[in-house]
């Protein structure tokens, strides 16, 4: 029985690794048709990658590039906010997003918020999910190591540091243990989305004769509350909400 | 052109009294040929008829038939030259003239028919003229040219020249309009010094052009006069009620010719003491007048906006099929008659991604008649955003007929448009970039987008997270195992370090801390007794903790003795003794030389190297 069971996974493991060589040819070849100006062809490969269900910060930087390329700004900024997702300290993928951000139409005024959480925030950014678990297991590690310290050493000034030291790190252990939960949440169930049609109406019940609140044009982001049907309540960045057809957007 | 300083004329000499010139002008060097004629005489007088040709030599004439009047003398013939000057603006001319010398018999009116002259070989003739007869003796206007002559002062009667308003209709619709018209009837040379037209309140006004009008003969009040129109307006009236046209007025000074009687002689005539010109100046009023206006009928049709006439209303998108971020028109045509400078765009409701520019209008109308004939265009420029099929809905213009007293709505009916893909497409700085232009902050847009990454792309499975996956529980189950097994591991160190000196070593510096503080609370106090007692206690107590020694079994010796042991430096072991000898000697016996103060710093500072070292 657990033979065949070692068996199943071992041939799992085979298929995922001839996919993933797969992948990384197709990899290679839409860098080498974006070389040669073919974004088109790039944006081909790139997104077969993604089909075939390998996602990466990487390939959305380079899929947004691509897009951008093409004069997509909504596919360009999705992705490259897809691209943020997974490496969100990436100053190049930064630097693209605020290029094609200046070509988007719509210029919303952010409703400022508390600075502690502008900071936390911000500190969060600093590292992805799978960075922040990594950084937990080091912290743990740490922070019992320094309890061994503390529990052992003679002097007083080791024990000390192995105390305090100690206490600091199962701190940092658990800030980076909810820190990686709050990207893991963002990545896996996303209420971020980007305006993908040139020009948008956002109404004020999801009904499509209802009243025109406003227009949100291609590549504004907008974060969606709620669903009914066909329809997606968003609220944009200045606070202003409404109801919005989901083709006209796309999630982060 | 009508001129105010317009008709000013000096002549080489006048023919006869009364006269007016029927040209008003005479200008450079086109030829002319005209009658002149008294405009009234009475019955049985001699009056003269001059037929003029101006700049031109007659060639053969052909005089018109005297039919009801009596031709007593003539032709005579004429000649001489004229010159002017007007506005510093020179101009002469020669004339040819033949002159008949006439009688009315009958009191009425007599028309002069038109006379034919040749010259250079072209033929010319005058206008037909009316001579009004008045019946001999009569008193007659008082435009009578005779009297005149004999007054010694001049005299203007109130007939002889007038100021006349006239409206095409005085009964209209709301926005209906009126031509008004000014129109000056004169029997006398005059020039014009102030003019003051009304203000028109609550009307829209157009100044229409008067150039077109000449001086004629027109008959008024059974007196003929020459009159021309100087002013006319086409109204709209803007609201409801009796409106009134205020009175306008026209300041002239006539001048009148004037004969001094008592140099009458033909030697006085000849000699320049003949007929001069007197200036009477005189303000002629017109108006006011009323203007009946009625409201157009309740239940105007949504969309009204004060169209008031006859029109035709079509138009449409320029294109059925438009790419997108690209312009296109939608237009508009109102054409026909009534108060379209008023006419206002009709809306389009296009769809909510379309964006909207001004409108523009193209006017292209004329006055005609009482009304304003021609058209209207409405371009209103468009771009469509986002692809897709679109239907623009029809577009309602509604107008008021007055005629018929009905509203008529016309509409442009719903038009389909699709939208195709951007046709700028690949350009690199075309569609959304340039609708990203009005943005503030311009300095990233020169910037392009960094390259892509190559190398190794990291790929994992989507949705694939290190948190909770089975790689990092393993390893937090890892570390925890780890800590656990050093943990057993270390057990039995671990227990034979926790001793109670550790614990009892840290409490002693707080104690004599404690003891101290106690101490420096009774030298606040200057309480030095209970100081010293203080002091003693904290020290003894110290030591007692630090070297494990009962306070009943401490002495000097075996705190110096178990001070050097834990390797404390015996000159601190020393000082620590010296202060607790001291403290006992001040305590009983107090002395200038041991300053409380002075000691407890001493204390605290070697309790705090002992702390560091112990």
């Amino acid at each position: 029985m657990l033979l065949i069971l070692l068996a199943v996974a071992t041939a799992g493991q085979i298929f995922a690794a001839g996919a993933e060589k797969t992948a990384e040819e197709i990899w290679v070849q839409a860098n080498e048709a974006y070389t040669q100006g073919d974004y088109a062809k790039a944006v081909q490969g790139y997104d077969s990658i993604r089909r075939m269900g390998f996602a990466g910060a990487k390939v959305y930087y380079n899929l947004g590039n691509a897009y951008y390329k093409m004069n997509r700004v909504g596919p360009a900024i999705l992705n490259y906010n897809k691209a943020l997702r997974l490496a969100p300290a990436d100053g190049d993928v930064r630097h693209n997003l605020a290029v094609a951000g200046a070509s988007v139409k719509d210029r919303i005024d952010v409703v400022p918020e508390f600075f502690l959480k502008t900071w936390l925030r911000s500190l969060m950014r600093r590292a992805g999910s799978n960075a922040w678990a990594a950084w937990s297991l080091v912290f743990l590690a740490a922070g019992l190591a320094l309890a061994l310290v503390y529990l052992l050493a003679s002097r007083l000034g080791w024990r000390k540091a192995g105390f305090y030291g100690g206490a600091v790190c199962i701190a940092l252990f658990i800030v980076s243990l909810v820190f990686s939960s709050v990207e893991r949440r963002e990545i896996l169930y996303p209420d971020e989305a980007v305006i993908m049609l040139a020009a948008a109406p956002v109404k004020s019940s999801p009904d499509n004769n209802s009243k025109d609140i406003f227009v949100l044009h291609e590549g504004t982001k907008v974060r969606v509350t709620g669903a009914l049907g066909d329809w997606r309540e968003i609220v944009v960045a200045d606070g202003n909400k409404g109801w919005i057809l989901s083709r006209s957007l796309e999630t982060i | 052109m009508y001129r105010h300083r317009g008709i000013r004329k000096r002549y080489g000499f006048l023919l006869a009294l009364g006269f007016l010139l029927l040209g008003t002008a005479v200008k450079g060097q086109g030829i002319k040929y005209e009658v002149l004629v008294p405009l009234s005489v009475e019955a049985g007088r001699p009056f003269n008829v001059e037929f003029r040709l101006i700049n031109a030599k007659p060639e053969s004439f052909a005089a018109p038939d005297f039919s009801g009047l009596e031709v007593v003398a003539g032709p005579i013939g004429s000649q001489g030259e004229v010159q002017n000057i007007i506005n510093g603006h020179s101009e002469s001319y020669e004339w040819y003239s033949n002159t008949y010398t006439c009688i009315a018999r009958q009191p009425g009116k007599v028309t002069i028919p038109a006379a034919t002259v040749t010259a250079g070989g072209k033929t010319y003739s005058t206008k037909a003229a009316v001579v009004e007869v008045r019946a001999a003796g009569a008193k007659g206007n008082g435009s009578e040219a005779v009297p005149r002559q004999e007054a010694a002062g001049a005299t203007l009667d109130k007939n002889d020249i007038l100021l006349r308003v006239t409206a095409s209709s005085t009964d209209v619709y709301k926005g209906e309009p009126i031509r008004v018209a000014y129109k000056i009837y004169t029997r006398v040379d005059f020039q014009v010094e102030d003019v003051k037209y009304p203000a028109f309140n609550g009307f829209w006004t157009q100044e229409l052009d008067v150039s077109g009008y000449d001086w004629q003969r027109e008959n008024y009040n059974g007196s003929v006069y020459q009159s021309r129109v100087i002013r006319e307006y086409l109204v709209f009236p803007q609201q409801a009620g009796t409106l009134s046209i205020e009175q306008a007025s026209l300041s002239i000074a006539a001048q009148l010719l004037v004969q001094s009687p008592r140099n009458r002689s033909l030697f006085g005539d000849f000699f320049g003491g003949g007929p001069q010109i007197e200036e009477v100046r005189r303000t002629l009023t017109a108006g006011p007048l009323r203007i009946t206006v009625r409201d157009l009928p309740a239940g105007a049709p949504a969309g009204f906006e004060g169209a008031v006439g006859k029109f035709t209303f079509d138009g449409g998108a320029s294109a059925s099929e438009v790419a997108a971020n690209s312009s296109a028109n939608y237009e508009m045509r109102i054409a026909g008659s009534g108060n379209l400078p008023l006419v206002n765009a009709p809306k389009v409701e296009f769809p909510s991604s379309f964006e909207q520019y001004t409108v523009k209008s193209t006017d292209n109308y004329r006055v005609a008649g009482n009304n304003i004939t021609g058209s209207k265009t409405f371009t209103v420029p468009f771009i469509a955003r986002a692809e897709g099929s679109y239907t623009i809905p029809p577009v309602r213009f509604v107008y008021f007929d007055p005629q018929a007293a009905r509203y008529v709505t016309l509409q442009i009916p719903e038009q389909s448009l699709t939208v195709g893909g951007d046709a700028s497409g690949g350009a690199s700085s075309g569609g959304g970039i340039v609708s990203g232009v009005n943005k503030e902050d311009l300095k990233i847009l020169g910037d392009d987008i960094r390259f892509i990454r190559t190398g190794h792309p990291g790929l994992h499975r989507t949705g694939w997270m290190f948190l909770w996956s089975w790689q990092y529980v393993a390893s937090l189950v890892l570390i925890v195992l780890l800590f656990v097994a050093a943990l057993i591991y270390l057990q039995k160190r671990i227990r034979l370090r926790s001793n109670t000196t550790l614990v009892r070593n840290k409490r002693a510096r707080k104690a004599a801390l404690r003891r101290l503080k106690a101490a420096e609370r009774n030298l606040q106090a200057q309480n030095d007794r209970k100081f010293y007692e203080e002091m003693l206690r904290g020290m003894w107590g110290y030591m007692s903790d630090k070297l494990n020694i009962p306070v009943a079994k401490l002495s000097r010796d075996n705190v110096r003795a178990g001070l050097l042991e834990k390797g404390v430096e015996p000159e601190l072991a020393d000082r620590y003794i010296g202060i607790i000898s001291d403290c006992e000697c001040a305590q009983y016996a107090p002395t200038a030389s041991i300053r409380p103060r002075e000691l407890y710093e001493a204390a605290v500072e070697l309790i705090s190297k002992f702390e560091s070292r112990l």
